[in-house]
């Protein structure tokens, strides 16, 4: 059977080299793939952007950053805020824990649509601000983290 | 064309919708694209919007756990795009739910209803479920969405006692590609033109609930009764209970 990344591998064949459709058949296994069209990794592959729905309440508004090495992670959704993936489990990340960029370090659940929130910086976790389990508004300050020097 | 199930799929129709992925037996498409996202992000590339369909998939993911999706049986399939600027995160479940149901109007006769947020039911029974998940790194947020139809046999076939499937409510076994075909066509269309801000009311004209009924959502343990108001803009249910309008962003809807 093949891969997860050899699966994504074909995909990057067929949208990125113009390929039309790629079919491969092993024993007792199929994969194939089409695309539509050629995608350049640019705007194109994108959906127009909707019409935006009434702003959000506004979360209260954070003070202006003044240490450049400070990073906050904010909320993209409104939900309620969880630290670990299930209750029994451990914390995603915690104060003081360094993280790499992509490291998961909470989930945002709305409307049970579960969103995982990464860190896109690499650094040290100085603070995080909700309450496993608390609700938190859009633009809400989740995760202070002091960059890497 | 590409081969599904007996039959053929035709992307070339889609506007938004750019690659076609049709894996005979997978573990699951919503881990599938999970594990893809997870590589794009880690080489900074930008997926294209991407159709990850597994005709059987052994550990099928739903919000209680995994099931087996037995291949030529049903719909199973995660559609994952990177989310557009400004886009209502929380309206996408509603949404989809709305469109799958609509297509099983038109395509199959058979008038189901919403469950709040996006169980499709038809009968008193789950004709289909979603599973919407996404990752957000800095500004980028890919979000998929998985669904599962139960398209043929019987409801008894199904295995779960609350089930059942488009054949069972309409008396009719329609084959699986023209109606992946017709799902992935409407998916499509409504991803290349959205209209957001209509889909709360588009979403209670087809709901399950009637203004005025009693509803009880379970979260943290707790449960909530009161009764239904509609939804918020954002598509949160709106409860009046004994001490007031609550609104619901999560939770499971227990009794209803």
């Amino acid at each position: 059977m093949l891969s997860f990344k050899e699966i994504r591998e074909l995909i990057d064949l067929v949208s990125e080299r113009g390929l039309s459709a790629l079919e491969i058949e092993q024993a007792g296994f199929r994969v194939r793939i089409e695309g539509v069209r050629a995608a350049t990794n640019g705007a194109s592959a994108t959906a127009a952007a909707p019409a935006a729905l009434p702003a959000p309440e506004a979360a209260p508004a954070a003070p202006p950053e003044v240490d450049p090495r400070l990073h906050v992670i904010t909320s993209p959704i409104v939900g309620t805020f969880y630290r670990s993936p299930s209750p029994e489990s451990e914390s995603f990340a915690e104060v003081g824990q360094k993280v790499a960029r992509g490291k998961i370090l909470c989930i945002i659940e709305s409307m049970k649509l579960m969103n995982e929130i990464e860190s896109d910086v690499e650094g040290e976790i100085l603070e995080v601000y909700p309450k496993n389990g608390q609700p938190v508004e859009y633009g809400e300050k989740l995760f202070a983290i002091r960059l890497a020097a | 064309m590409i081969s599904f199930a007996g039959g053929s799929l035709d992307p070339r129709r889609w506007r938004t919708l750019q690659n076609l992925v049709v894996v005979e037996a997978m573990s699951s498409s919503n881990d599938l694209a999970r594990e893809i996202v997870e590589m794009y992000f880690a080489e900074e590339q930008e997926l294209p919007p991407t159709v990850l369909i597994g005709e059987g998939q052994t550990a099928a993911r739903g919000r209680r756990g995994r099931w087996t999706a037995e291949p030529g049986r049903g719909l199973y399939l995660t559609i994952v795009r990177r989310t557009g600027a400004g886009e209502p995160m929380s309206l996408i479940p509603i949404a989809v739910g709305r469109w799958v149901r609509d297509v099983l109007a038109e395509h199959a006769g058979l008038e189901a209803s919403l469950k709040w947020p996006n169980d499709v039911y038809a009968g008193g029974r789950k004709l289909a479920g979603i599973l919407a998940e996404s990752r957000t790194q800095g500004e980028d947020t890919y979000v998929a969405v998985g669904l599962g139809l139960n398209a043929l046999g019987t409801a008894g076939s199904v295995g779960i006692e609350t089930a059942t499937t488009v054949e069972q409510e309409t008396g009719r076994a329609a084959p699986l590609a023209p109606l992946m075909q017709a799902l992935l066509d409407r998916c499509d269309a409504e991803l290349s033109s959205p209209g957001w801000e209509r889909e709360v009311e588009r979403w209670e004209r087809v709901s399950l609930h009637r203004p005025g009924d009693r509803l009880t959502i379970r979260r943290d343990g707790e449960e909530v009764s009161g009764a239904y108001r509609g939804l918020t803009p954002e598509g949160f249910l709106r409860l009046e209970t004994s001490a007031g309008e609550t609104v619901c962003a999560t939770g499971e809807l227990a009794r209803w």
